[in-house]
């Protein structure tokens, strides 16, 4: 029998109380500040705004405050908080040939006009703990050059390009305003601006793991990493009402291009093809994760095979989202009291069915 | 930008309006501190925080997708004949309103050159700076490098 | 666009004054017929806009609803008010836009100039927004469908009877078809296409 019951919600309010001295912790040691959470913990603010998809430094400083440095319930929080603005308009696409450079390498060519730039990495320190970190760190000032970078950086790809050698990335010429899958259904096939934009909101660690599988052979293609650079860009939009390109100030991005082999097929001569990753702030590990399932995801456009999940754009699409993917997985805690009270019942007849079968067996032997 | 006759003002705009979007709250004010507050204004669309969807193109250069949303102000304020306008990436409402009010004084021949000297022009030049000088501290990271053996066979 | 600077402010509530438009708009559509007044305090908008057409653009239009006017709102004055205050883009193709906003005496426009929606996305359609001298003492015209209980009966001034023909060749394009607006000064009242509507002496 089931009884409908109410109740729970001093004890849900509780929580709130509870999980507020929780996220305080040790009242004896000093609060932590949004600022120096979006100062000092700036990789971990960048993921929160990619999976988020909301470009706020100090927004995803106090989201990672809130939820005591859960970077996917703090992607929530800035999502949620995104569905209470309007929306102004959609900026000009920013252009990453102008970002004022901060890093820049390529695994590709070693002499690129502008150079290699290491910029501030950890690639070179050995994964050693600096213990002086456990007491205050100090004011580290770095060393500055005479000179600046070069004015000009070129992107790796449209260097190659000239060549004829690399598959070519340019608009249609409608260059039709870009599917918004905050504002419409997705649907399958789904074009490369549907997958950038659901490989850029997405999960880092998915498309880590289906990177990884596709470099381990699901997927089959050898990437290089053509480019990968950081730094700022600004961002253009043109109001309706005033009708001419403002500048609304700089935002950091990071930006990666892979290089693919590409056998060639019976439309299309054998040429490098390309993998594209952009992410907000500074996050070479989701760029370059996202450039290689963006590659894998041409399968179908490039008349590849596509066996691997990395390959299959429905699989990836679907899953990629923590915010999605955590809301379904996670509302499991919460009461099904009612599902499972009818699983249970279904389960007892059926065993007293059995039950029964069973001795009227017995009894006709 | 300093001397630029006024015929030119309209080109000069977008230029002020970026070096406003780049400043904060407290450059802005020192200005209207040393200069009797808030000048009298209308409100022609409050300041308010939206977003706007950033987009960027596959590889750089090629079909346009939308990469993620950011948070920006805007503020709308009319003074005498001239509006003013702002919009800036993040959720600074006074911010927005001080600029809003800048741009309107900086379309006024009568305060424009005033505006340029004390705010516009410091700020370009420290935004400048700042951008300066963090090319110098990439550029000691810049490889040199050096050949080791050169493989002619 | 620049704005001038004498452009009529909008709502001095934003965020208030919409969100009861919003629900009187609501109701309306909830309830074909109804004449429902707008409340929410509009400064004189120095165009030919009605009141309440004017609310229901700051209400409802924004940069991703195109608008487009017919010749009696095709001003000046008009187009910058309207992109001014929501940030909507216009447009001269009627077919292409969210909202069209015209004259009861021009409201004879083919419907099937409009976006009538699509199979998948019959809501995608377009909202007529249609300016009467009044919404009271015309030609009535007799209401029945979803919302109303029997039968409820309107007589707005101004709309001619090849209208109400096409209104009725709108109606049996459901689950297509555009949603309409009624708006003199400050009263509205919608008649969405799942509202069928006849002149009285043709029943």
């Amino acid at each position: 029998m089931y009884v409908a019951v109410k109740g729970g919600e001093a004890a849900i309010l509780a929580t709130h109380d509870l999980i507020a001295e929780e996220r305080r912790g040790d009242p004896a040691l000093p609060e932590l500040s949004v600022n120096q959470i979006s100062e000092q913990m700036q990789l971990a603010c960048a993921r929160v705004m990619n999976e988020g998809s909301l470009y706020d430094k100090s927004l995803a400083a106090l989201a990672l405050k809130q939820c005591q440095g859960d970077g996917v319930e703090a992607a929530f929080l800035l999502r949620a908080y995104r569905t209470t603005l309007p929306r102004f308009g959609s900026s000009l696409p920013v252009d990453t040939a102008q970002m004022a450079i901060r890093r820049r390498v390529s695994a590709a060519f070693k002499d690129l006009p502008g150079g290699q730039v290491l910029g501030p990495t950890y690639d070179y320190t050995h994964r050693l703990f600096d213990f002086a970190l456990m007491a205050e760190g100090g004011t580290p000032s770095a060393p500055v050059a005479e000179l600046p970078l070069d004015a000009a950086m070129p992107r790796v790809p449209d260097i190659l390009g000239a060549e004829g050698l690399m598959e070519d990335e340019r608009p249609d010429a409608l260059d039709r305003t870009p599917f918004d899958l905050t504002r419409d259904p997705v649907e399958f096939p789904a074009d490369r601006d549907v997958r950038l934009q659901a490989l850029a909101r997405g999960d880092e660690g998915f498309l880590l793991g289906l990177a990884y599988s596709v470099q381990r052979g699901f997927g089959g293609n050898h990437p290089f990493a053509g480019e990968i650079r950081m730094g700022e860009v600004s961002v253009h939009f043109i109001p309706e009402e005033l009708g001419f390109a403002i500048d609304l100030g700089d935002i950091t991005v990071t930006e990666c291009q892979m290089i693919n082999q590409f056998q060639g097929s019976k439309d299309i001569p054998p040429q490098f093809t390309r993998g594209y990753g952009f992410a907000f702030g500074h996050n070479e590990r989701k760029a370059m994760a996202m450039a290689i399932v963006d590659r894998s995801l041409k399968a179908r456009d490039l008349g590849e095979a596509a066996h691997y999940p990395a390959q299959q754009e429905e699989f990836v699409l679907y899953h990629a989202d923590n915010v999605e993917a955590s809301g379904f997985v996670e509302h499991l805690k919460l009461p099904h009291y009612v599902d499972f009270q009818g699983e249970l019942e279904l389960l007892r007849k059926i065993r007293a069915e059995q039950a029964a079968l069973a001795q009227q067996n017995e009894a006709a032997e | 930008m300093l001397d630029t006759p006024l015929t030119d003002m309209n080109s000069l705009r977008p230029r002020w309006m970026a070096v406003l979007a780049r400043s904060t709250q407290d450059d802005l004010k020192h200005y209207f501190d040393q200069n009797g507050g808030l000048p009298d204004h209308h409100i022609m669309k409050a300041a308010e925080t939206g977003t706007v969807m950033v987009e960027g193109r596959a590889g750089g250069t090629g079909q346009r997708f939308n990469t993620g949303e950011a948070t920006v102000t805007r503020c709308v304020v009319r003074l005498g004949s001239h509006m003013g306008f702002s919009y800036a990436l993040g959720r600074d409402k006074n911010h927005a309103l001080y600029a809003a009010i800048l741009d309107a004084l900086l379309q006024d021949p009568a305060h424009h050159h005033a505006v340029m000297v004390a705010v516009i022009k410091p700020l370009q030049e420290r935004q400048a700076q700042v951008r300066l000088e963090r090319s110098r501290k990439a550029a000691t990271t810049k490889v040199e490098f050096f050949t080791l053996v050169r493989g002619d066979g | 666009m620049t704005a001038p600077s004498t452009l009529a402010a909008g709502f001095s509530d934003p965020v208030l004054h919409s969100q009861s438009v919003f629900r009187s708009v609501l109701d309306a559509m909830a309830n074909p017929g109804r004449v429902i007044s707008l409340n929410s305090p509009l400064p004189a908008t120095h165009t030919a806009l009605p009141q309440g057409l004017a609310m229901i653009l700051l209400t409802l239009a924004d940069y991703e609803t195109p608008v487009f006017l017919d010749d009696a709102f095709d001003t000046d004055l008009c187009r910058q008010w309207i992109v001014f205050h929501t940030g909507a883009a216009l447009t001269t193709d009627s077919k292409q836009s969210r909202f069209a906003v015209l004259s009861s005496q021009s409201a004879f426009l083919p419907l099937d100039a409009f976006d009538l929606g699509d199979a998948r996305y019959p809501d995608r359609s377009c909202t007529l927004l249609i300016a009467c001298p009044s919404l009271s003492g015309g030609d009535a015209i007799t209401l029945t469908g979803p919302g109303i209980e029997t039968t409820h009966t309107i007589a707005p001034q101004g709309l001619s009877q090849s209208f109400w023909t096409q209104l009725q060749d709108n109606h049996s394009l459901f689950p297509l078809g555009v949603d309409i607006i009624l708006c003199a000064e400050t009263e509205i009242l919608a008649l969405p296409r799942t509202t069928l509507c006849r002149m009285k002496d043709a029943v």
